[in-house]
């Protein structure tokens, strides 16, 4: 089994720690990831972008069409790294919905983007947990990614409060994925 | 507050490490004493792990003033018998490259490693060398890790060729190798190293005269010659068979990733020889693996390094394969490899068609962040040089994240070359049109090499306007001090040495300390400044956006009072700040996720008409 994740947002937003999180989850699922980080320069300004494989891969590296999955942390990154998606990608990407519905889902040749509208989800401005929600969206569409290893993930990495907040939103999201997505194998 | 892996981890335990992460594990589990660097991306990480956790096992660490210094003080404890390390980007080791060259010919006492990141495809650097290349003209050894996890093993191998062969070992990475992020198995802390070593009883090494470096460059070549036959460190370098087949490829570093996803994605036979240790090549598994393949594909990044060697010594045993890379096109020579590269050269050795290569899409434009000091400093200074008439002189700028003002804008950037050179090109400028040059230089950078160079303008009647923009951090590379800071060194306090008092030494009479984000008081101390002869230096002091971030995400944001709002887009077109953004009915609007509350938008300078203010 085989897999692959880039994660796109701006500084400040966490994706680092998302990053981290999906590797070290496949980690606890014994599945060997890699992942790329981007420091320095290229950096500055925004836009930052990690990248996640695993099953054997060596180099971390994704080139266009690659990826199973995209999470963007923020709307414009996700649409500017939709590129990087296979034929079947799954894009889960932080939005306001035009309705406020908590989840849209936009069909693109083959392509399944969710647009999740992170703070229709949490019920109050999300800006600091966008990557908790949409974690707990991805173990909803990904069977490689069990929830409670994100729990775990979560309780060893933060402080008790921050733990308690952050695990709050992951079951947001992860609520929200499973009453959106039909019959996820 | 996440806990570092490696510092939850123990013996045995596997945890998720970058890169350099894990080659600081290496020290620390080999008993590293000393280490000192000058940071740089990639290389930036091991310092920062080393500052934070060289207690483990008792390393001395210190942020060193430029490279050069960072690696005359690792030599020194070396000498005085202490394993020690030094870390540093490629074009770091060009500063550092003096001591470098000759302290291979003098020996060491200690275990020495210099650890280079070289930046292939230039995320984050000025240009894309090939630091192997220094391993070649010193004559000195060089190991190469693949992966985190060799990153930390193959320190124990650098330290002991070290110190079996007397000489500094070269630890080569490349910007994939040290910040790929993958699962370490840890092994045990070592308490730090010190050896029995007398500098009085080596002085005739130490001492670099002519009549001693003669002997010491031939013993020298005698140490290499037999490192490339010594089977102690065998283990380094590896044959891997895939299917039976007599074609195979040659390769080290990031390239040895790149190598076995393409084989394996391309479902084909493939022998492949991973090298370890690149200086001196291995010379018996190479020449088994040139018996035992007719065709080879040398794969590695920049120069065709592996690939010269390896045809010389096909050469020398003359019955070697046909050998492939970039002397015959198969592999190109520019940036990094990718799957798609090296699927190509693998085809055009089987005679196969190529693939049509997407070309990576280019990076979105780096800008500086926001709440970033420079943004409001370039934005005044772009305004006070116009208001002056004074728009068509010469901006020399330098290396930090303030050479982002290069891009519109700003457009306050005409020359960037090295550490330092703003002031010693933009003097050199100066003299030789006879008119006034502006110079643009970061603290760290300052202290790097600014100092000199600023006191040779001083001394040679250039006739500029030097600024200094302080922002108290080295900030690009990850917010390292500088000599600035007051520290704390292994229990000692230090103060901060003065930027004031320095530039005052370096002979400049006209000194003006000024508030970045004052934009009033800027303008007028670079109208006057702008009136002066000979050097006159404007520091202007703002401190760095990702200083402090958690304190600073407490404070307010700033939005747009649509009402007030008349869509001039100044703060937009001219200020440039990326949380500011323009939505689809054309109403301007700041993004909360990314404002830092700097409130310099709601500067009438920047918005004539008011319209910016704190969210109530
Ligand atoms: S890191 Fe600091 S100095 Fe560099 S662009 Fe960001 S705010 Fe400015
Ligand atoms: S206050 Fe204004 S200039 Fe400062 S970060 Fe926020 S939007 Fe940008």
């Amino acid at each position: 089994m085989t897999g692959s994740y880039r994660i796109a947002g701006v500084g400040g937003q966490g994706v680092i720690t998302m990053g981290k999180a999906i590797s070290t989850i496949l980690m606890m699922e014994k599945l060997d990831p890699v992942m790329s980080e981007i420091h320095g320069l290229s950096q500055r300004g925004g836009s930052v972008v990690s990248d996640v494989k695993f099953g054997g891969a060596r180099s971390p590296i994704l080139m266009e069409g690659d990826a199973e999955f995209l999470i963007g942390l923020k709307t414009s990154e996700a649409i500017s790294n939709m590129y990087i998606l296979n034929s079947e990608g799954i894009c889960i990407g932080n939005r306001i919905n035009p309705g406020r519905e908590e989840v849209v889902l936009d069909l693109v040749d083959g392509k399944k983007i969710y647009w999740i509208d992170c703070d229709s989800i949490a019920g109050h401005d999300a800006s600091g947990s966008v990557n908790m929600i949409l974690l707990g969206f991805l173990c909803a569409a990904d069977n490689r990614m069990p929830i409670e290893s994100a729990v775990d993930f979560i309780s060893s990495s933060f402080g008790s409060s921050v733990s308690e907040k952050n695990i709050k939103m992951l079951k947001k999201g992860y609520e929200a994925g499973k009453k959106f997505i039909p019959d996820q194998n | 507050m996440i806990l570092s892996e490696e510092q939850k981890g123990e013996k045995g335990k596997k945890v998720l490490m970058l890169g350099n992460e894990a080659i600081a594990r290496g020290l620390l589990e080999n008993g590293n004493a000393f280490s000192a660097t000058y940071p740089g991306t990639p290389s930036s990480e091991v310092g920062n792990m080393l500052e934070r956790e060289g207690k483990k096992n008792g390393t001395y660490f210190q942020y060193s003033i430029n490279e050069k210094v960072a690696y005359e003080i690792a030599y020194g404890a070396s000498l005085s018998g202490l394993r020690s390390s030094v870390f540093m980007k490629h074009v770091g080791l060009n500063v550092a490259s003096d001591p470098f060259v000759t302290s291979v010919y003098t020996g060491i006492g200690g275990g020495m490693i210099v650890m280079v990141a070289d930046d292939p495809s230039m995320f984050s650097s000025q240009n894309e060398q090939d630091s192997r290349r220094y391993a070649d003209l010193a004559h000195a050894p060089m190991i190469e890790p693949s992966t985190p996890q060799e990153c930390k093993d193959f320190v124990r191998y650098a330290f002991e060729v070290s110190e079996k062969y007397s000489v500094p070992v070269l630890y080569r990475t490349s910007t994939r190798v040290s910040h790929m992020r993958a699962s370490v198995e840890l092994g045990e802390i070592r308490n730090a190293v010190r050896v029995h070593n007398d500098v009085k009883e080596m002085r005739g090494n130490t001492t670099s005269l002519p009549s001693n470096a003669r002997r010491l460059k031939s013993e020298l070549l005698h140490k290499m010659s037999s490192l490339g036959v010594d089977q102690d460190f065998s283990s380094l370098n590896r044959i891997e068979k895939y299917g039976n087949t007599r074609t195979g490829i040659i390769t080290s570093g990031s390239s040895y990733n790149q190598v076995v996803d393409a084989v394996f994605s391309m479902g084909i036979d493939m022998n492949v020889l991973k090298l370890g240790l690149t200086n001196p090549i291995p010379q018996e598994i190479t020449e088994k693996f040139l018996k035992e393949n007719d065709q080879i594909l040398v794969v590695e990044e920049l120069d065709p390094y592996l690939e010269t060697k390896i045809r010389a010594y096909r050469d020398i045993l003359g019955n070697g394969a046909v050998i492939h890379g970039k002397l015959d096109r198969h592999m190109p020579w520019l940036y990094e490899m990718n799957p798609h590269t090296v699927r190509n050269g693998i085809r055009m050795m089987l005679g196969q068609e190529v693939e049509k290569i997407s070309t990576p899409k280019p990076a979105s434009r780096p800008d500086f962040c926001p709440g970033c000091p420079h943004r409001s400093s370039f934005y005044t200074i772009k305004r006070a040089l116009k208001l002056a008439g004074k728009s068509n002189m010469v901006l020399a700028s330098d290396i930090g994240c303030y050479s982002l003002s290069y891009y519109e804008p700003y457009s306050t950037a005409d020359i960037m070359l090295d550490m330092g050179a703003s002031i010693s090109v933009g003097s050199g400028i100066s003299i030789a049109t006879g008119e006034k040059v502006a110079a643009f230089i970061g603290d760290s950078t300052f202290y790097h090499s600014g100092i000199t160079a600023l006191t040779n303008a001083v001394r040679s009647g250039a006739n500029m306007l030097v600024f200094i923009l302080d922002n108290s951090t080295t900030a690009m590379t990850g917010q390292e001090p500088t000599p600035e800071n007051d520290a704390v060194v292994n229990g000692m306090e230090f103060k901060g040495i003065s930027l004031e008092n320095i530039i005052r030494a370096c002979g400049v009479e006209n000194l003006t300390i000024a508030n970045s984000f004052n934009q009033k008081e800027l303008m007028k101390t670079v109208m006057s400044s702008l009136k002066n002869d000979g050097v006159s230096v404007i520091v202007s002091k703002g401190e760095c956006a990702l200083i402090d971030r958690k304190e600073k995400a407490a404070r307010e944001k700033y939005m747009v009072v649509t009402e007030k709002c008349s869509v001039c887009r100044n703060c937009i077109d001219n200020f440039h700040c990326p949380a500011i953004q323009q939505d689809s009915e054309g109403h301007i609007f700041i993004d909360p996720v990314q404002c830092d509350g700097c409130g310099m938008c709601s500067d009438i300078y920047v918005c004539p008409f008011k319209a910016i203010e704190v969210v109530q």
